[in-house]
């Protein structure tokens, strides 16, 4: 289990890097669907089969098309420019080095998990995650859970008025 | 057992109930029709859904009503702050009219947006759950960048857009981080339920806890664009449409102190490591805004700066974080929230047929004619008021947080911030003696022109604006004691 569990987040951390890393555009987007791939497995080390599921259908198979279409419909070539450093790229890799520094450090220092919370591996697989997930968005969280229609909404009033074609 | 919501639970989120309907009826008012005799209607609706929404937001309080299992309330606290994001809202609709019909940006979802941006920075108030006070943060956030980019023509609007979305997005994604770091170490995202885990635990002896709540910090001073997180604010402020800019620097920084407000000074125990950086990024925000503004052509973009500089102000009081400062905090947002959009709604109104952005297009500017005379006087009030000169609204919020400051023992932070003010005296003067005391340049005389009814809207909207400071400077007891009561219905 912990095998498996450092095998795939090895995986997706040097897949991100890929994304980061290459050069062609669709190289990038392959290597995110790896990483998501890769964070299904680990959602269902977690017991969490539904949002594993959740997470290769919705991002794997809806949100990477369209970051293909539009690779494509761009035309977006390769880069042909070498990596090349100036000082605002080291300062920002400096403080990212140092962040991650700093992420690490607070890890490897005695670190205290939280108090578990209800939701535990027992009661997950005696009422099934599906359930357990339906009950907390429709009772607990029914308010977040309806005003994210509204986030959804004001988005499409965006994408058609960006992409409207008329001015006026 | 499962729970469900009843229709009692309904009861706190009125007003917001009430602002969807108004905006979607906005929505569907726009199918209605497409001559220009109907374009007024959907200003009209807005303002008048926003007036039944204040009017339903006075009626809830003193109510206290909770709802959705402690996931909203409608406190004294977040009610002061809704009127005030609602009134915004009524002085940038009257502003906008003039202008996006003079900019061909009249797309009648111009309004509904900002009702939507309006009803995202309530549920960020009135919320005590941070899952809720994100997504109120983003309805926000997502409606600000179109509204930036609403300018289809102009490049200025579209770099502005793309900008404000690359790096709001960047600066959700730390506030994200933060939350669910904070989750992983409390196991909660209510903030009663954190705020006793913390109480028991101690702030800072879990290191979880200290960095997601730095992170938290990063995300929420990207959206008042505080000193190390500010760099997108003049790009965007001068790049939007400008009673865009107005919306924004007074409703969503009200907003963005507001959750910080209810995070920081009235959730999580105190905890003396963070005096230092706390007080550091106070001291660079307001000095940063202050210089920077010193050296800008554009009028636009040093209200930009200026507006960093107030956000200082405000942090000042966020330092002291006594009782007194957040009182203080909430005047000062209503305050700023007037000034703010009254200066950038001058801006706002085409002179002759140019826009006016540069000290240039100020000059003479008050011996141009009858309107610019009305306007020439507005800009100086809110300028002075802007100062802090004494009797306007400036000066009674700079006089509270700065005295909330001694009294928690701040005294050089206050001394700090007083030079800060000085500072601002330069570049605020500088218009209105731009306005009155230089002769107009020659191109500015020509032509001679007939007010429009859009114009008239929008500088009788800049008009109460005015009084409005102008009244809250000479009586402003009323509402300081409304401020003090509210403060104390919010420590949980």
């Amino acid at each position: 289990m912990l095998f498996t569990f450092y095998l795939f987040a090895v995986i997706a951390v040097a897949s991100s890097l890929g994304v980061l890393i290459c050069r062609n555009p669709i190289y990038s987007a392959m290597s995110l669907v790896c990483t998501f791939f890769c964070l299904g497995v680990i959602y269902i080390l977690l017991n969490e089969e539904f949002v594993a599921v959740i997470q290769i259908l919705v991002y794997a198979g809806a949100i990477l098309v369209l970051f293909l279409f539009v690779i494509m419909l761009l035309n977006i070539t390769p880069d042909g420019e070498l990596f090349r450093l100036n000082i605002p790229k080291v300062i920002g890799i400096g403080i990212t080095i140092g962040f991650l520094a700093q992420i690490i450090g607070l890890f490897l220092s005695g670190l205290q998990y939280g108090p578990k919370d209800i939701y535990t591996v027992e009661k997950l697989t005696e009422e099934g995650s599906i359930a357990v997930i339906g009950r907390l968005l429709y009772g607990e969280y029914v308010l977040p859970f309806e005003v994210v229609s509204l986030l959804l909404l004001v988005a499409v009033i965006g994408a058609v008025i960006i992409g409207k074609r008329r001015l006026d | 057992m499962i729970t469900f919501a009843t229709v009692s639970d309904l009861m706190p989120i009125i007003p917001e109930l009430i602002l969807t309907f108004v905006a979607i009826l906005v929505l569907i008012v726009d199918l209605v029709g497409t001559q220009t005799k109907y374009r007024i209607t959907a200003a009209v609706l807005s303002i008048f859904g926003l007036c039944i929404a204040i009017v339903a937001e006075i009626q809830l309080f003193g109510e206290n009503y909770t709802g959705f299992f402690n996931t909203v309330v409608a406190d004294e606290y977040s009610i002061l702050f809704e009127i005030i994001y609602m009134i915004t809202g009524i002085i940038t609709i009257m502003i906008s009219w003039h202008y996006i019909a003079e900019n061909k940006m009249n797309f009648r979802e111009y309004y509904a947006l900002i009702l939507f941006a309006i009803i995202g920075m309530m549920f960020m108030t009135s919320s005590t759950d941070l899952l809720l006070i994100f997504i109120g943060l983003e309805i926000m956030s997502i409606s600000s960048y179109i509204l930036v980019g609403m300018m289809r023509q102009s490049v200025k609007s579209n770099e502005a857009a793309l900008k404000y979305l690359m790096l709001g997005a960047f600066s959700t994604g730390f506030l994200l981080y933060g939350i669910s770091l904070l989750y992983g170490a409390t196991a909660s995202t209510k903030l009663p339920e954190i705020v006793s885990h913390l109480q028991e635990h101690g702030v800072f002896n879990n290191p979880l806890t200290g960095f997601g709540l730095a992170l938290l910090v990063i995300g929420v001073g990207f959206k008042v664009a505080i000193v190390p997180f500010h760099m997108w604010t003049p790009d965007v402020y001068s790049g939007a449409p400008t009673p865009v800019t107005a919306f924004m620097s007074a409703a969503a920084k009200a907003a963005g102190f507001a959750m910080l407000i209810r995070i920081f000074l009235t959730g999580i125990p105190y905890a003396e490591r963070w005096d230092n950086l706390m007080w550091l990024i106070t001291v660079l925000t307001m000095t940063v805004g202050n210089v920077m503004a010193l050296k800008q052509i554009s009028i636009k973009r040093m209200l930009a700066y200026s507006s960093i500089a107030h956000a200082g102000y405000v942090m000042v009081a966020v330092v002291a974080g006594s009782e007194a400062a957040i009182s203080g905090i909430i005047f000062y947002s209503l305050a700023y929230a007037l000034m703010g959009v009254g200066a950038f709604g001058v801006l706002s109104i085409q002179s002759k047929g140019r826009t006016l952005e540069t000290y240039d297009d100020f000059t003479g500017y008050a011996s141009q004619g009858p309107k610019e005379q009305v306007m020439a006087f507005l800009m100086s009030i809110f300028m002075l008021s802007l100062l802090g000169l004494p009797l306007t609204a400036g000066f009674v919020g700079k006089f509270q947080i700065f005295y909330a400051a001694l009294d928690a023992g701040w005294v050089w932070l206050t001394v700090i911030a007083a030079m800060n003010s000085v500072i601002s005296l330069f570049y605020y003067l500088r218009v209105i003696v731009c306005m009155y005391m230089k002769d107009p340049l020659d191109s500015a005389v020509d032509g001679n022109e007939q007010p429009t009814f859009s114009s008239v809207f929008a500088i009788s909207g800049l008009l109460g604006t005015a009084i409005a400071v102008l009244y809250l400077g000479v009586f402003p007891n009323r509402f300081v004691e409304l401020a003090q009561l509210s403060v104390k219905t919010i420590s949980f």
